[in-house]
């Protein structure tokens, strides 16, 4: 706003300015210089004139014609020559002052008033050249006034000019100012909209990053994937309780099933059982993801394990017609045992569940120093372009209504990421229509040592087992009754409470310390199992072997929680599983033997 | 300054080529034979009286005669025909050596002309006005005129001042 009326001023300020110049331009213009020598050549002429008229009168000589008579000839001439272009403006303007033209017109009546007399034949007798030279001395003071005139009317233009030109000056120094003040006030301005601006352009830079970024996590899915990891690491946490308790249930209540209810028990069992697996399945991929998973290199023989898988999916592969082709020979490999069992049972049960094939066939080959094994159908194939995704989590074909008896989608996840822990070079192919082929390359032992037969079958003994105490802290009453009825169907010896303390004081009606503790890791009052073990431990000064079951995922919290040296159980921990740790557990009395602690 | 040799020695020739043509033309030109108009003095190379060249009004008539029309202050603002000879071919007949001259009038008014282009302005001295001769009443009988109709930018005190009336000499610096 202020701008504008310092702009507004400036243009009158120029105006005025332009209009001063403008008039004392023309003024100027119109002074001619030629003015003051027209005045002084006259004045000369006319003295000239004056001398030649005295110098003929007193050469005397009034016969023929002498030369003082042609002197003042010529002197006539040239005075009148320089009358005819003589003329005075008045200093200013563009007129004729009024006095040089009353001047000139007494001076041309005096040249062609005595034009005659001056050239006629004879020359001028002496009182005409007295008068003559009267007249001329007469105009000659004219000239002289007029030339005085013309002084006092260019002094008193001076005065104006100078007037004018102080007043020019100081319009032009106000008209300068503006300038300076509009300038700065325009550049002030400049320069903070500028700030504005550079400001404007950081922010806008910053969020165009932010955008982009989140665009960008968009679109790699990266942002859905974190989204989907936390929201499965917290419904399978929040599952597996229940999960674990209805397991548990469903272990106590099959020694009290009649016959006729076995076949709906066994169904119950199966539909746990597979709730289970996909539970687990999610999971073994959160716990590769929080890289709790420990290898465990050493050399075996796989032809027994391909072996046992072929047993084990015979029938699957019957109901879902497709024979299986296995070729494999005994082969020592250097690798984890039972990773790379998961490895091929999730290959095996990839091709079985989702190829619609007829055969499926299992190969074992030596090829560059190891041993590929390459599982391999003639079902449909995997579209050229779904071949990037399919190792990726929740990706399945053709199953876009998410059948769930079909699975999850991340069986083959598993395997890449297992691949990648033990370091195995996974190969897969596909063609439409044709089948698909993936292969694992083993590498083979490179020593002697031979695993152990592993002591996989577990059994029972229901007479051993009824003199060991196992004490339980578990919060949740459902899950506690299930252990209970469960551990006491399995005769043992059970206590049972929902805190250390509670359990401490139950075991006051014990004669002996328990045997194995059970501790669910979250308790009531942000206390977690390790700390109510240790409580309990301490508190009857003995080194009791430990379970602690956990529904956690959580990379760190796993990490260290293994590091304390208790067994560690996923929950929904099946049964049989539990049964079969409490028995390792207490089968060793070296490692679990009680002894007196600090 | 740095000369380069080849120019000096171009120099110096053409130096001496010039002397040895003047000397060569340095002639005696015709006399007048009527009322002298003119004498031209000074830095010249040919003479028709000691020292000078006098001109009577058929000498200059001699000469092509140039003429043009053109507006000045002294004729009332209105196209005038002016008719003469022009200045450099005086110049170069009198041999001139340079292009600088005084010019002086009967009433003893003199103007010095220094750095004008007289070979591409065509200015003149004037012996005719609207195709009659010139009395001395009338600022003749001879008046150096410049086309200022045709070279506005010749409208400057400078070449308004060298316009000399009643001319009647003309000095060689």
């Amino acid at each position: 706003m202020l701008t504008v009326l310092f702009a507004f001023l400036c243009i009158i300020q120029v105006s005025l300015i332009a209009q001063t110049l403008d008039k004392t331009r023309s003024q100027l213009s119109s002074r001619s210089t030629g003015a003051i020598n027209s005045l002084t050549q006259i004045d000369r002429n006319l003295d000239q004139l004056m001398d030649a008229l005295v110098a003929h009168r007193l050469s005397g000589s009034d016969d023929g014609t002498p030369p003082t008579a042609q002197a003042y000839r010529t002197q006539f001439e040239v005075f009148w020559a320089s009358v005819t272009v003589f003329s005075l403006t008045a200093p200013g303007t563009v007129d004729e002052m009024p006095a040089a033209k009353k001047v000139r017109t007494n001076a041309m009546a005096f040249l062609t008033g005595n034009d005659e007399q001056i050239n006629r034949n004879t020359p001028l007798a002496a009182n005409e050249s007295i008068d003559l030279y009267n007249e001329t001395k007469t105009l000659s003071e004219q000239f002289h006034n007029l030339g005085h005139d013309y002084f006092i009317e260019l002094s008193m233009f001076s005065d104006e000019l100078k007037d004018r030109t102080n007043r020019l000056y100081n319009t032009f120094l106000l008209f300068a100012l503006l300038v300076v003040t509009c300038g700065g006030i325009s550049l002030y301005t400049l320069f903070k909209a500028n700030r504005k601006s550079i400001e404007l352009i950081e922010k806008s830079s910053v969020t165009q990053a932010r955008l982009t970024q989140v665009v960008d996590e968009l679109r790699s899915g990266k942002l859905e994937n974190k989204a989907k990891d936390s929201f499965i690491a917290a419904a399978s946490h929040d599952l597996r309780q229940p999960l674990h308790a209805l397991g548990l249930f469903l272990g106590a209540l099959e020694n009290h099933i009649k016959p006729t209810g076995h076949a709906i028990m066994e169904k119950a069992q199966q539909s746990s059982s597979a709730l289970n697996r996909l539970l687990s399945s999610l999971l073994d991929l959160s716990r590769l993801d929080a890289g709790a998973v420990k290898v465990a290199l050493r050399d075996f023989d796989i032809g027994k394990l391909i072996g046992t898988l072929e047993h084990e999916f015979q029938s699957t592969a019957k109901a879902r017609n497709m024979v299986l082709k296995f070729d494999t020979d005994e082969q020592l490999v250097h690798t984890d045992r039972i990773l790379i069992d998961r490895v091929l049972r999730n290959l095996i049960e990839n091709a079985l569940t989702h190829s619609r094939g007829t055969v499926l066939s299992v190969i074992c080959k030596l090829h560059n120093g190891a041993l590929q094994i390459t599982v391999e159908d003639d079902g449909i194939g995997v579209p050229a372009n779904s071949q990037d995704d399919i190792f990726s989590e929740y990706f399945q074909i053709g199953n876009p209504e998410r059948d769930r008896s079909k699975g999850l989608g991340i069986g083959l996840s598993i395997v890449r990421r297992l691949s990648e822990l033990l370091d195995l070079d996974l190969q897969f192919s596909s063609r439409t229509n044709q089948g698909t082929r993936f292969s694992v390359s083993v590498p083979l032992a490179t020593g002697l040592t031979i695993s152990p037969k592993p002591t996989d079958k577990f059994k029972l003994n229901n007479g051993t087992s009824r003199s060991i105490l196992v004490a339980v802290i578990e919060d949740e009453s459902g899950v506690r009754e299930g252990m209970e009825v469960m551990l006491d169907n399995k005769g043992y010896r059970t206590v049972t409470a929902d805190s250390a303390t509670e359990l401490l004081r139950q075991l006051k009606a014990f004669r002996n310390p328990p045997d194995v503790l059970i501790s669910d890791y979250r308790l009531r009052q942000g206390l977690t199992g390790d700390q109510a073990i240790e409580l309990v431990k301490t508190t009857l000064k003995l080194d009791i072997p430990s379970v602690i079951i956990t529904g956690d995922t959580s990379p760190k919290r796993v990490k260290a929680l293994t590091g304390g040296g208790y067994k560690l159980l996923h929950k929904p921990v099946e049964p049989a599983s539990l049964l079969r740790v409490i028995q390792k557990l207490t089968e060793h009395p070296a490692t679990s033997h009680p002894s007196k602690t600090g | 300054m740095r000369l380069k040799p080849w120019n000096a020695i171009v120099q110096v020739a053409l130096i001496l080529l010039y002397v040895c043509a003047q000397a060569a033309n340095s002639a005696e030109l015709p006399k007048p034979t009527g009322p002298v108009l003119l004498k031209i003095t000074g830095n010249i190379e040919n003479t028709n009286t000691p020292g000078a060249v006098e001109f009577d009004l058929e000498m200059l008539e001699q000469f092509e005669a140039s003429s043009f029309v053109t507006v000045t202050p002294w004729t009332d603002d209105t196209p005038t025909t002016f008719t003469g000879v022009r200045i450099n071919e005086l110049l170069e007949y009198v041999g001139a050596k340079s292009r600088d001259f005084r010019a002086s009038a009967i009433d003893k008014y003199w103007n010095d002309l220094t750095d004008m282009d007289f070979d591409n302005i065509p200015a003149i001295i004037a012996y005719k006005l609207n195709n009659e001769y010139m009395r001395v009443r009338d600022l003749g009988p001879l008046w150096i005129m410049f086309p200022f109709d045709e070279f506005p930018e010749l409208d400057t005190e400078k070449y308004k001042t060298a316009c000399v009336w009643q001319l009647i000499e003309i000095e060689i610096h």
